[in-house]
C-alpha cells in the first residue's frame, strides 16, 4: 500500500521493560515528533501482529498508547505481548479479531462504530468508533475513540425527534412551517387532512394559496413583520371552502405564528399552529346578531312604552281640549237663544198689539209661531245644549280623574262601604234590600278614589235591583290568589236585573248605558270607576246573568307600583 | 265718569259670537267705552305694538285688554307673556275671559301677570251676570295712562 509505505508509522513496541521507537525509513527527529503526537493524542491506538496469517487467534498486541490505556483501563504491561483474545475475550463474539485479521490479509482498512464490551462482565460497555488499518509485516493498527456520549446525545436527539414528530403528527391542530414568503416547508397530518391534499403536493406550495385576496394581503403583512427579535404573531383568515373539502363554504382558521431559525440556523422560518374557528366565528356572529336583535327589541319596547305614555297623555290632553273647545260654541248657542227669547218677548207684545189688524189665517199663523213654534225650537236648542254641556262636563271630569294626583294611604274599605250604605238607606229600604258585608281589609289607596269606586258600584247595584223581588247585595273581598299575591279582589254581587250579553261591552264605555233607559244617569259612572281602578294598578270586570244578577269585581294592589300616582 | 270713558277696551276673542255676546252684555251694563276687537293673538299684538296692519299707528291710551286663552296664531298665554315682557305694555291691565276654569291654568295666568281671571259660564244667565259684573268693575277701575 503506497500511502502507508510513505507514512511514518510510530509504534510503542514492547520490548519487555522498555519502550522503544521503531523506525521505518524515517528520520530520528521526526520519530520523536510523531512519538509525542501519538502519546498525547486523544484517540486510543493499538497495534496487533498477526503471527499466523490464517489464524486470527494469533493477533498479538505489540504496541499501545496512553489514550488506549486510559480508555481500556489496561496498562501496557498487561496487554503488550498478549493476544487479542487474551486481552478482550468478549470481542470474538462480535467478530472483531476476524475483522482485524481480514484487514491484515486484504490490506483494506475498516471503520466500525460499535457497542463494544471490552470486559467479560460488560462493565466497560461503551460505544466506540474504530478504524482498523493495515500496517506492514502483517500488522494491523487500531485507532479508537469513545463515542458513547456522542452516541447517547444522538440517540436522545433521535428519540426526541421521533417524539416531536409524533406530537406534530398527532395534533388535531394544523401545524406547518413556511418561509417568510409563505412557501411551505413542513405540514403535519392534520394540515394535509384539513386541506385534503397529499403532503408532497403541499410542500413547496404557498401557505397563502387558499386565502381570499383581502386576507392574503393581511397575513402576508403579518408574516413579513415576524423576525427572531419579534417572533410571535396571531392571525386569522378565511379559507375558501373548495380547498377544505367543506364544499364551497367559507371557513375560518386562526393561527399562532412564531419565527424560528431552521435546523441549520441559517434561515428564518415561520412555524404556525392553527385551528378551525368557523364554529366560533359563527357563534360570535350569532351572538352579535342576538345582541343586535336584543338591542333592537329593547329599543322597540322603549319606543312602544314611550308611545303608550305619549298616547295616554295625548288622550288626556285631547279630552281636555275637546271639552273646552266644545264649550265655546255652546256659549253662543245658549247666549243667542237667550237673546232670541228676549227679542221674542219684544216681538210678542208688538204682535199682540198688531193681531186685530191681521186676517184670521195670518193671526192663527202668527200666534202659532210666536207662542208655540219659536218657543218650542228654543226649548229644543236649550235642552240639547244642556245635554251637550253635561256630556262635556262628564268627559272633562273623566279627563281630570285621569290627571288628578292620587294620595296613597292606608284605607279602611269596611268604613267606606258602611258610610256608602248609610247614604243609600232610603233606596235600600225602597227595594227591601238585604245587604251582606264580608270582612273587608285595609288597602293602600287614594281615599277619595276608593269612595268614588265603592259609591258608584254600590249605587249601581241598588239602582238596578229588580223591582219585583227583595234585593240582595253582597260585598266580599279575597286575598289569596296564588298568581297575584299582592292583590285584593273585591266583589259586589247583586240579584238585580242583570246585563244582557250583548250589552256587556258597553258597560265600561263612556255615555253607553245598558238595558232600558228608565233609570237616570249620564253613563259615566263605570268609566270613572274603571279609570280610578286602573290608576291604582288594578282591573275591573263584571259577570252577569239577565234576571239573576250581576257581580262586579275589582282588584287593588296591596303595594301599588311607585310612580303610579303621577298626574 | 270722564276718566273711565276714555279707556279703550281691546277685546281679544276668536269666536265672533262670544265677542258679540260680551259686547252686548257690556253695553247693557252701561259700559260705553270704545271696544276694539282682535280675532287672534297676532292681531292683538299688532294692535298693541303698532305693527303689521296697525303699523305706524299708536294704540290708544289708557287701554284695557279682555283676553281669551284659546286663540289661533298666538294664544292668550303668549299674548300675555309678550305684553308683560315689554315696557310699553306691561302696565296695561289684562282680564282673562275664557271658558277654561282649570285651576292650574288660572294660576298660570296670574303667574304670567294677568290682573283678573274670569270664567265664561255656559249658562247664559250666569254669563250675562258675569259680564255685567265685569262691566261694573270696568266702570270703577283706574287704568294707568301710558301717554
Amino acid at each position: 500500500m503506497p500511502e502507508t509505505q510513505d507514512v511514518t508509522i510510530l509504534l510503542v513496541e514492547d520490548d519487555p521493560g522498555h519502550t522503544r521507537l521503531m523506525r521505518m525509513g524515517i528520520r530520528e527527529k521526526n520519530l520523536r515528533l510523531y512519538g509525542a503526537i501519538i502519546s498525547n493524542m486523544q484517540m486510543g491506538l493499538q497495534v496487533y501482529q498477526l503471527e499466523k496469517p490464517e489464524d486470527d487467534r494469533t493477533l498479538k498486541m505489540i504496541a499501545t498508547n496512553p489514550a488506549a490505556t486510559l480508555f481500556t483501563g489496561l496498562a501496557p504491561e498487561d496487554t503488550v505481548g498478549k493476544t487479542l483474545d487474551e486481552i478482550f475475550p468478549g470481542l470474538r463474539k462480535r467478530g472483531i479479531p476476524q475483522i482485524y485479521a481480514d484487514v491484515v490479509r486484504t490490506g483494506t482498512p475498516v471503520e466500525l462504530e460499535q457497542e463494544v464490551c471490552y470486559d467479560e462482565d460488560g462493565a466497560l460497555d461503551a460505544w466506540w468508533s474504530i478504524r482498523a488499518f493495515p500496517l506492514p509485516d502483517h500488522r494491523v493498527g487500531v485507532l479508537f475513540e469513545d463515542v458513547t456520549l456522542k452516541k447517547q446525545t444522538e440517540e436522545s436527539l433521535r428519540r426526541n425527534k421521533v417524539r416531536y414528530q409524533a406530537i406534530l403528527e398527532d395534533q388535531t391542530e394544523l401545524i406547518c412551517r413556511a418561509l417568510p414568503d409563505g412557501t411551505l416547508t413542513f405540514v403535519n397530518e392534520a394540515y394535509c387532512r384539513y386541506f385534503d391534499q397529499e403532503r408532497e403536493g403541499l410542500i413547496g406550495q404557498s401557505l397563502f394559496l387558499p386565502m381570499p385576496g383581502a386576507d392574503q394581503a393581511k397575513v402576508r403583512e403579518q408574516f413579513a413583520s415576524l423576525s427572531l427579535e419579534n417572533p410571535v404573531a396571531r392571525f386569522e383568515h378565511r379559507v375558501t371552502g373548495h380547498d377544505t373539502g367543506h364544499d364551497g363554504e367559507i371557513r375560518w382558521l386562526a393561527w399562532a405564528g412564531r419565527a424560528i431559525s431552521d435546523d441549520q440556523g441559517h434561515r428564518v422560518e415561520i412555524q404556525c399552529v392553527g385551528r378551525d374557528i368557523t364554529e366560533r366565528k359563527r357563534a360570535e356572529a350569532q351572538l352579535q346578531q342576538y345582541a343586535a336583535d336584543l338591542e333592537r327589541a329593547n329599543a322597540d319596547v322603549v319606543r312602544a312604552s314611550e308611545d303608550v305614555v305619549r298616547a295616554s297623555e295625548e288622550v288626556k290632553q285631547f279630552a281636555y281640549i275637546v271639552s273646552h273647545d266644545l264649550r265655546a260654541p255652546l256659549v253662543n248657542l245658549k247666549g243667542f237663544a237667550a237673546e232670541l227669547r228676549a227679542a221674542l218677548a219684544v216681538l210678542g207684545s208688538a204682535v199682540t198689539t198688531a193681531l186685530p189688524h191681521l186676517d184670521e189665517r195670518q193671526r192663527e199663523e202668527a200666534t202659532l209661531a210666536l207662542q208655540e213654534d219659536v218657543p218650542e225650537a228654543l226649548e229644543f236648542i236649550e235642552s240639547s245644549v244642556d245635554r251637550m254641556d253635561r256630556f262635556i262636563n262628564a268627559v272633562l271630569k273623566l279627563s281630570r280623574l285621569g290627571r288628578r294626583e292620587l294620595r296613597f294611604e292606608s284605607v279602611d274599605v269596611n268604613a267606606i262601604v258602611q258610610a256608602t250604605l248609610d247614604s243609600l238607606t232610603h233606596q235600600l229600604d225602597e227595594h227591601r234590600a238585604e245587604v251582606t258585608v264580608g270582612p273587608l281589609p285595609q288597602v293602600v289607596a287614594d281615599r277619595t278614589a276608593m269612595e268614588q269606586i265603592v259609591g258608584n258600584l254600590l249605587g249601581n247595584a241598588v239602582k238596578y235591583l229588580a223591582p219585583d223581588r227583595p234585593g240582595k247585595i253582597e260585598i266580599t273581598a279575597e286575598h289569596d290568589h296564588a298568581d297575584r299575591p299582592n292583590e285584593v279582589r273585591f266583589h259586589i254581587r247583586d240579584n238585580g236585573r242583570g246585563i244582557a250579553a250583548d250589552d256587556m261591552d258597553k258597560v265600561f264605555a263612556p255615555f253607553r248605558r245598558a238595558g232600558k233607559h228608565d233609570i237616570p244617569g249620564e253613563g259615566m259612572g263605570l268609566p270613572y270607576v274603571q279609570t280610578l281602578v286602573r290608576r291604582h294598578g288594578g282591573r275591573i270586570w263584571c259577570e252577569s246573568e239577565p234576571g239573576v244578577g250581576t257581580t262586579f269585581t275589582f282588584t287593588i294592589s296591596d303595594h301599588p307600583a311607585e310612580g303610579d300616582n303621577h298626574a | 265718569m270722564p276718566e273711565t270713558q276714555e279707556v279703550t277696551i281691546l277685546l281679544v276673542e276668536d269666536d265672533p259670537g262670544h265677542a258679540r255676546l260680551i259686547e252686548k252684555n257690556l253695553r247693557r251694563s252701561n259700559v260705553a267705552n270704545n271696544i276694539v276687537k282682535a280675532g287672534d293673538g297676532q292681531q292683538a299684538i299688532d294692535y298693541l305694538f303698532g305693527q303689521g296692519e296697525h303699523a305706524g299707528s299708536k294704540p290708544p291710551s289708557p287701554l284695557l285688554v279682555l283676553l281669551d286663552l284659546n286663540l289661533p296664531v298666538l294664544d292668550g298665554y303668549q299674548v300675555l307673556q309678550r305684553m308683560k315682557a315689554d315696557e310699553r305694555t306691561k302696565h296695561i291691565p289684562v282680564i282673562i275671559l275664557t271658558t277654561t276654569d282649570d285651576r292650574r291654568e288660572v294660576s298660570r295666568c296670574y303667574d304670567l301677570g294677568c290682573n283678573v281671571y274670569v270664567t265664561k259660564p255656559v249658562e247664559y244667565a250666569q254669563f250675562s251676570e258675569a259680564i255685567r259684573k265685569l262691566g261694573m268693575l270696568l266702570s270703577i277701575v283706574t287704568v294707568p295712562d301710558s301717554r
